[in-house]
């Protein structure tokens, strides 16, 4: 079991503790159990789970770094890779609407057609790595190895609500209009967040999703 | 009770912001210069966080259909009460029916702060009355504010006003000694900053120019982050690479494809690969927000203790300042 552990300061008040520096789902379970011991430890430290990293911020007048980097160590060294019980969510996609997007190009630079690219995206059982960027925005592990493509050179300035995209070896769910660089594959009916909902985001981090074409 | 007669798009409802959401991908929004809200709300006797106006860019006007206690803070603004000039730093009485109006950019600074007695009252969501624009939720309709929004303000006990010359505070420092003369045209800010995880990947010429160059302020700066002018940073051979996506702070100093700085403020995404230079010292950030757009900055290296000090310093400066203000304030 990999126990490699980077550290560094980002500011006076948060220090990055970085796992790996590729994809790993193994480790992406890990980082999650890490999240739910430091929450229920600490429930007054903002804590940020990444792809395969953990941000946590801290107050330090109440805080110092050195004892708050032993007691994260020690919790990753406790943590174990168990799959989360997430729930299963089954989320309906316009992949046609990815036709005025960016299925056609996904095609052209993976050498599929697009329906392909529509059958196999569909095709996969994708779990939450974590959420973050903009409001309700879902990292997704899982994607098809044949779909892995670079994100585009050119981002787009506001991408629609709810798209569903896939860019650098993963998939995701857009919350709100934002700038992306990211590959719309279709749009979804579904609110990935809703600030007058409880909670705002429909997604939570351990969670599965299967995505079908209406 | 407020009636926005006239305003440009980049004006907003905004108190200390949210946290303890970024695990959700919402940041915390909020005044960019918390200090200016903070005293400024204090000057009207409301509770410091209390919900006020950010003020970005004029114009923006409105019409008090009720008497009124309020102070503009934060950046030096033109602006007028019923024609008359009106000072930035002061706790003005208005009566009912008159109009304040912000005409031309503001003479010094960025950001003003329009804190009314009472607080702005729009509803809390995530804890918080600030506006966040990219969710489309929080201050007012979750949007800039525009011709003929109307405001309320939270009902508050108000002493008779006097008449007589508004009372006016002293503005914080903003900077080493400066005051709001540090943003006038001309003058370039110091900011200082903490090296981050892949500052090593700048080589020598890279270093140097990071902390010399005077890096002007893009026009496409705005809440989300400021983008910065200057030398093409250089780094060391074979290190650059993509990260994988991880949270970031208000303050962080990115080098994106360009190799030209920007920062993360306010509304930024909270998480993302870009390569982190360094982080603005949270007691910097207030500075940073006060420099316009064209203006020019100058990073300053510090190190993790200088960081703390300043921290812990301005966390026991601010109450005094704030008592201060209510002491001024309570006067009127």
């Amino acid at each position: 079991m990999a126990s490699f552990v980077k550290v560094s300061r980002v500011g006076e008040a948060a220090l990055l503790f970085e796992f790996t520096d590729v994809l790993c789902g193994t480790t992406q379970n890990r980082v999650l159990d890490l999240d739910g011991r430091l929450r229920a430890a600490r429930p007054d430290l903002e804590i940020m789970p990444g792809i395969g990293n953990m941000l946590v911020m801290y107050n330090p007048l109440a805080d110092a770094a050195p004892a708050l980097e032993a007691w994260v160590r020690d919790h990753w060294a406790a943590s174990r890779p168990t799959p989360p019980e997430g729930r299963l969510h089954d989320i309906p996609v316009d992949y046609q609407a990815g036709f005025e997007y960016d299925i056609p190009a996904v095609a052209q630079a993976t050498g599929m057609t697009p329906d392909e690219v529509i059958e196999r995206h569909q095709a996969a059982e994708y779990t939450v790595a974590t959420l973050g960027a903009h409001p309700g925005y879902a990292y997704l592990l899982g994607l098809d190895e044949r779909l892995f493509i670079p994100r585009r050179r050119v981002p787009r300035v506001s991408i629609p609500v709810n798209s569903i995209v896939i860019a650098g070896g993963m998939s995701g769910t857009v919350g709100c209009q934002s700038a992306s660089g990211w590959h719309i594959l279709g749009l979804s009916p579904v609110y990935f967040f809703d600030a007058s909902r409880q909670p705002p985001a429909l997604l939570a981090p351990g969670d599965r999703i299967r995505f079908h074409a209406i | 009770m407020l009636f926005v007669l006239n305003s440009s798009s980049l004006n907003s409802v905004q108190d200390l912001g949210r946290t303890g959401y970024r695990a959700i991908g919402v940041g915390t929004a909020g005044a960019m210069d918390s200090l200016a809200l903070r005293l400024g709300n204090r000057l009207v006797g409301n509770a410091a966080g209390a919900a006020a106006i950010e003020i970005a860019l004029p114009p923006f006007s409105v019409r008090f259909r009720k008497e009124a206690v309020i102070a503009v803070t934060g950046a030096l603004v033109r602006m007028t009460l019923d024609g008359e000039p009106v000072q930035s730093w002061s706790v003005q009485h208005v009566r009912a029916g008159q109009r304040l109006a912000m005409t031309g950019p503001h003479a010094a600074g960025a950001r003003a702060y329009l804190c009314v007695r009472g607080g702005i009252n729009v509803p809390l969501v995530m804890g918080s009355r600030s506006t966040d624009v990219k969710g489309r939720f929080g201050g007012h309709e979750g949007r800039a504010l525009r011709r003929g929004d109307q405001l309320t303000v939270f009902p508050r006990f108000s002493l008779p006003g006097k008449a007589g010359p508004a009372a006016l505070l002293a503005a914080p420092d903003y900077g080493q000694g400066s005051g709001l003369e540090n943003f006038l045209p001309g003058h370039t800010v110091p900011v200082r900053v903490l090296p981050a995880a892949e500052y090593e990947w700048l080589d020598a010429n890279g270093e140097d120019d990071f902390w010399s160059a005077d890096w002007k302020v893009s026009s496409e700066s705005n809440r989300m982050g400021y983008r910065f002018i200057g030398p093409e940073l250089s780094l060391h051979p074979g290190l650059e690479r993509e990260m994988l996506s991880h949270g970031i702070v208000n303050g962080v100093v990115q080098m994106p494809p360009s190799h030209q700085p920007i920062i993360q403020l306010n509304d930024c995404n909270v998480s993302g690969g870009y390569p982190k230079l360094g982080v603005v010292i949270q007691p910097d950030l207030r500075v940073l927000a006060q420099v316009p757009l064209g203006g020019r900055v100058n990073f300053q290296r510090v190190g993790p203790d200088e960081a703390l000090a300043a921290r812990a310093a301005e966390a026991a400066l601010t109450p005094r300042l704030e008592a201060d203000a209510m002491r001024l304030g309570s006067a009127l």
